[in-house]
């Protein structure tokens, strides 16, 4: 029988206990490579896989957690040859024993961070995973099992590299902390979300807690999982005595614990860390042949970010969608210079004035869409933690935008266009997205809201033949102009409420073209969107910086019964919450250069444009900015000021600045640039708050920067330097054993023919040291490295 | 164990020398302070081992996967019989919000960072109370030695935190560069001895960093001033 028709059965599976453990008893060493054992110490690896035959396992585990070319790397070990050894391994011990048992392919984690915060990438991982199947597709294991993992991105890449390159069955585990999260953060309903999404047979918990703490976190596993769900938990938490470790409960307590998560509902059992044949004896002799308690899961409307779900049809959910730069200057400037700072600004303020989602589009002609997308999703989940959405008339582009994605995202959009659903419903399938589904098709928008209910019962049977649940299917009955089609708004309306009765689907607007042509737009959306919300409306994608839409969304919460007590309303609207927003008042008691002197980021923007009222913008930089901040910079060089000042400054210079852009913008005047530097840090590094400091001090003395961030490599430089035609490079590294490496960066710049002047800084460099590695210029701090900018330009 | 984030400490990594300064700025600096206890779930695994001597007297850890290499370390543990080896880190929860400050807040950016490196020291101190009291009266210790300090190379750190298994205890991680990851994170290891510790070793002395530091040219030190 295969492994998948026995999952379906509905009978309990049992797997072995823990390697680790066996072979430190059979004498391995602490960081010892277990791996080794497949190859040197065959006869023990067979014993222990012997052992849990014989203790009733019907699942063997093969040791091969650490087996991927990362971790290998330097052992002269080959992940093929590891892989099959140890399958090898343990099918000789299953032909011993005369039993029968499935084996499982074992993956761990990689034991690198994945990028944004680590230096492991998406595809990296994805390319690691898939030699580690390839080797077991080729040694014939049955399943593969993904155990102990802790990041969602790195278990994403995982299973799409077992289901592209297998047919093989995928069970996932992940491991928490005891505040209910992994190590990064996911809790789990948002794991069962995600997982669930990309196609696992079975999902759970192992190792980290024992039994006894694993409780609360499988019985929220169990409810959210309408697959098999499997814990595989320590015999306890691990302590260390005597130079040993050991775990903190006895056989029979293990036992107990597990043995009650079978009759919670739980599909499968095994032993991690602590456990031993004898454990899985004691398990088996009670469980073989135990029918799989039945569980009742409501299914739910969810997308996720990493950490957290957002739950679409019970409270009111506000997507953000001002990432789009349809009708924005400021984005489509940003999205093509590349101007991420504004991108994080923009969802930063959304997240801040509630959004529970965010849009992200980057559609616009001359853009290589899907390469772009995938991109700003990066840069957003490195600030944010909402759930985004994928917007995008490029399917490519969309399903670049979701495997890239980390966490189970919502796709903006589909239609009832045959092409459209043969298009996106792959995608969404695959990656387990949400959709936002248009009730519109080959013969356009129609005019009732019947016939706009009849598209959407298409589309979702539609996407039930491609095994799409119906709760990934958001309706959106389309918004249309009231000032061109006046009599069709109520018809938008009237099939939220079908669609949401007879379909029991979850339905979304986006809200602010229904004003287009009229006067008092605000008024005519807040309407509109309350007699939507009336109807049943669950999603709204609008700006969540409208205060007129936000405050409309918290009266109508109320109302709804959704704000219980009004307890978020009274926290905004009392006298209390009012004083707090409006705080600030004492703007005119204070010069500009007051402001950026004593480092007040939040006033410098409205004095600014007070100051604009009587003021040209340039008068305002050259007559007020600059001296303060020169006034500050040498305060700064004569130790009158230390270094958090210095940056609290310059971030007040940078907020006028964002509103003399707007003006200078506005009267059409042209920015004069002082000059074209590129910041990194250089490979093999990670520190980059010097760097920082650098940048904003730099843009503020009206330098054009192009940050490339920490570890960039020296071929992302040249190419950068090529493309832009820089002035100035700036590299930084803060630790002497990467100096190395940007002395390798200058002598890559000079074999490429970048001939342009190389500024280094960082901690452990000197001018001497900067000469000696080959840098023309050394900035003991950012002030100097401004100094020194000025000086290239200048002669150049 | 407890976590204070010593301010006095913080200011010093933050280059404060007695300059005056807003009120606004050290409310910042007292928010972050606060806010790093509450987002840091930090964690810590170390082993006390025995230290074995070869025929020269040097020492070594019997399992052999943890090396005690060059002059350095060999002199900080001359009199010591045992050692603590230990990793700790402040987690992925410091790391993710320093990342967003850096693109948000430098300013908080900067004092996350500071708080970081002063919470990380705290947490080791900690550790070594934890073993002090472990082991009880008659011990004396050395400080704590790591991996990039002097001729001690930074390539030990893959080899210490796979000794411990720090991914799978504390998920820390080293970078192709021998970097801990997350950033806030210390490995490191002190000695175990019957006689008190008297240190030949000057720590500027095998610092590649020595003749341009600015903590020295100030006559201060970048390590705590009670060590």
């Amino acid at each position: 029988m295969l492994f998948k028709e026995r999952l379906n059965k509905g009978q309990l599976i049992l797997f072995d206990g823990a390697m680790g453990t066996m072979l430190q008893h059979y004498g391995m060493l602490g960081g010892e490579l277990p791996e080794r054992y497949n190859i040197e110490k065959k006869d023990i690896l067979e014993k222990i896989h012997l052992d849990y035959l014989m203790a009733g396992a019907q699942v063997l585990t093969t040791n091969t957690f650490g087996a991927n070319s990362h971790k290998l790397a330097g052992t002269g070990l080959e992940v093929e040859v590891v892989i099959v050894e140890a399958v090898k391994c343990a099918r000789s011990a299953i032909k011993k024993s005369g039993k029968e048992a499935y084996i499982a392919l074992d993956i761990g984690p990689i034991g690198q961070l994945m990028e944004p915060m680590g230096t492991l990438s998406f595809d990296q991982a994805y390319d690691l995973v898939k030699e580690e199947v390839l080797a077991g597709v080729k040694a014939g294991c049955d399943l593969v099992l993904l155990e102990t993992m802790t990041d969602i991105y790195e278990l994403k890449a995982a299973i799409l590299a077992i289901k592209e390159n297998s047919d093989l069955p995928v069970l996932s585990t992940m491991t928490f902390e005891p505040n209910g999260r992994t190590l990064t953060g996911t809790n789990p309903e948002t794991m069962v979300n995600i997982l669930e999404g990309l196609g696992v047979d079975a999902l759970g918990m192992n190792c980290s807690l024992g039994p006894v703490e694993s409780k609360v976190i499988l019985k929220d596993i169990l409810k959210y999982a309408s697959i098999p769900v499997m814990i595989q938990p320590n015999a306890g938490l691990p302590q260390i005595k005597d130079g040993k470790t050991v775990y903190s409960i006895t056989e029979d307590e293990f036992v107990t614990e597990t043995l009650a998560f079978a009759k919670e509902g739980v599909a499968i059992i095994g032993g991690c860390c602590g456990t031993t044949p004898s454990y899985i004896r004691k398990i088996t002799s009670v469980l073989t042949g135990g029918e799989v308690v039945k569980r009742e899961v409501v299914r739910k409307t969810k997308i996720s970010s990493p950490v957290s779900s957002v739950t679409i049809g019970e409270d009111f959910v506000i997507i953000g969608e001002r990432i789009n730069p349809t009708g924005k200057k400021k984005m489509k400037e940003a999205l093509l210079e590349d101007n991420l700072g504004y991108i994080v600004e923009e969802a930063v303020q959304q997240e801040k004035a509630g959004a529970h989602a965010l849009d992200v589009n980057v559609g616009l002609p001359k853009i290589d869409e899907p390469k772009k997308i995938v991109e700003v999703i990066k840069l957003i989940q490195e600030i944010s933690n909402l759930p985004l959405q994928i917007d995008s008339a490029d399917v490519k582009a969309l399903e670049m935008g979701c495997r890239y994605y980390n966490g189970k995202p919502l796709i903006n959009s589909v239609n009832g266009k045959l092409e459209s659903m043969e298009a996106v419903f792959p995608i969404a399938k695959k990656y387990g997205a949400a959709m936002i589904a248009l009730t519109l098709d080959e013969s356009g928008i129609p005019n009732t809201a019947e016939e706009r209910f009849n598209i959407a019962e298409k589309i979702m049977k539609k996407a039930g033949e491609y095994g799409i649940p119906k709760e990934n299917i958001i309706i959106d009955s389309l918004v249309l102009t009231v000032s061109a089609q006046q009599k069709e708004v109520m018809e938008t309306v009237k099939t939220l409420a079908l669609v949401k009765e007879r379909l029991g689907l979850k339905t979304s607007l986006g809200v602010s073209n229904v004003s287009f042509g009229l006067p008092s737009r605000p008024l005519i959306n807040r309407t509109f969107l309350t007699m939507a919300m009336t109807m049943g409306l669950d999603v709204a994608i609008i700006n969540p910086m409208s205060k007129e839409m936000m405050e409309a969304i918290s009266a109508f919460r109320v109302l709804a019964n959704l704000d219980k007590d009004a307890e978020d309303f009274i926290g905004k609207f009392s006298e209390a919450g009012l004083a707090d927003r409006n705080s600030d008042k004492s703007l005119s008691e204070y010069s500009l250069q007051e402001i950026i002197i004593g480092g007040l980021k939040d006033k410098s923007a409205d004095k600014t444009r007070e100051m604009l009222a009587v003021k040209m913008p340039l008068e305002i930089v050259n007559e007020d900015i600059m001296p303060a901040l020169n006034i500050v910079g040498d305060g700064f060089e004569q130790g009158k000021i230390f270094l958090p000042q210095l940056i609290q400054s310059a971030e007040t210079v940078k907020a006028s600045f964002v509103v003399i852009k707007e003006a200078l913008s506005a009267s059409g005047a042209v920015e004069a640039k002082k000059g074209k530097v590129i910041l990194a840090t250089v490979q093999g590094d990670i520190h980059d708050i010097g760097k920082n400091i650098v940048k904003v001090l730099m843009e503020n003395y009206g330098f054009e920067v192009y940050d490339l961030g920490k570890d960039v490599s020296p071929e992302k430089i040249i190419e950068v330097a090529k493309a832009k035609q820089v002035d100035l490079i700036g590299l930084s590294a803060l630790m002497t054993t990467t100096v190395k490496s940007m002395e390798e960066t200058i002598i890559k710049l000079r074999e490429n023919g970048v001939t342009v002047p190389v500024m280094v800084g960082g901690a452990v460099l000197t001018v001497e040291y900067a000469g000696m590695i080959g840098a023309d210029y050394y900035g003991k701090d950012a002030k100097e490295a401004v100094s020194i900018a000025h000086e290239v330009v200048d002669k150049g | 164990m407890e976590i204070k984030i010593d301010k006095s400490e913080v200011l010093r990594y933050l280059g404060y020398k007695n300059q005056e300064y807003s009120q606004e700025l050290d409310h910042i600096i007292d928010e972050v302070r606060e806010e790093i206890k509450e987002i840091s779930n930090f964690k810590y695994t170390y082993k006390i081992v025995e230290l074995k001597r070869d025929a020269e007297g040097r020492a070594y850890i019997e399992d052999g996967i943890m090396p005690l290499l060059g002059e350095n370390i060999q002199k900080h543990l001359a009199n010591a019989d045992s050692c603590v080896i230990m990793a700790a880190t402040l987690g992925v929860a410091v790391e993710k919000r320093l990342n967003y400050y850096s693109k948000v807040d430098l300013t908080k950016n900067f004092i996350l960072d500071s708080c970081g490196t002063q919470m990380i020291e705290e947490v080791c101190d900690g550790i070594e109370e934890e073993v002090k009291a472990k082991l009880g009266e008659g011990f004396f210790y050395t400080f704590r030695y790591s991996p990039g300090y002097g001729d001690y190379p930074i390539s030990v750190q893959n080899q210490l935190v796979r000794y411990l298994d720090g991914y799978r205890r504390i998920g820390l991680t080293v970078t192709d560069s021998h970097l801990l990851l997350p950033r806030k994170s210390v490995t490191a290891i002190m000695g175990i001895q019957t006689i008190p510790f008297v240190s030949e070793f000057d720590r500027c002395a095998a610092c590649l960093a020595r003749d341009y530091c600015k903590f020295r040219k100030e006559g201060t030190r970048c390590y705590s001033k009670k060590d």
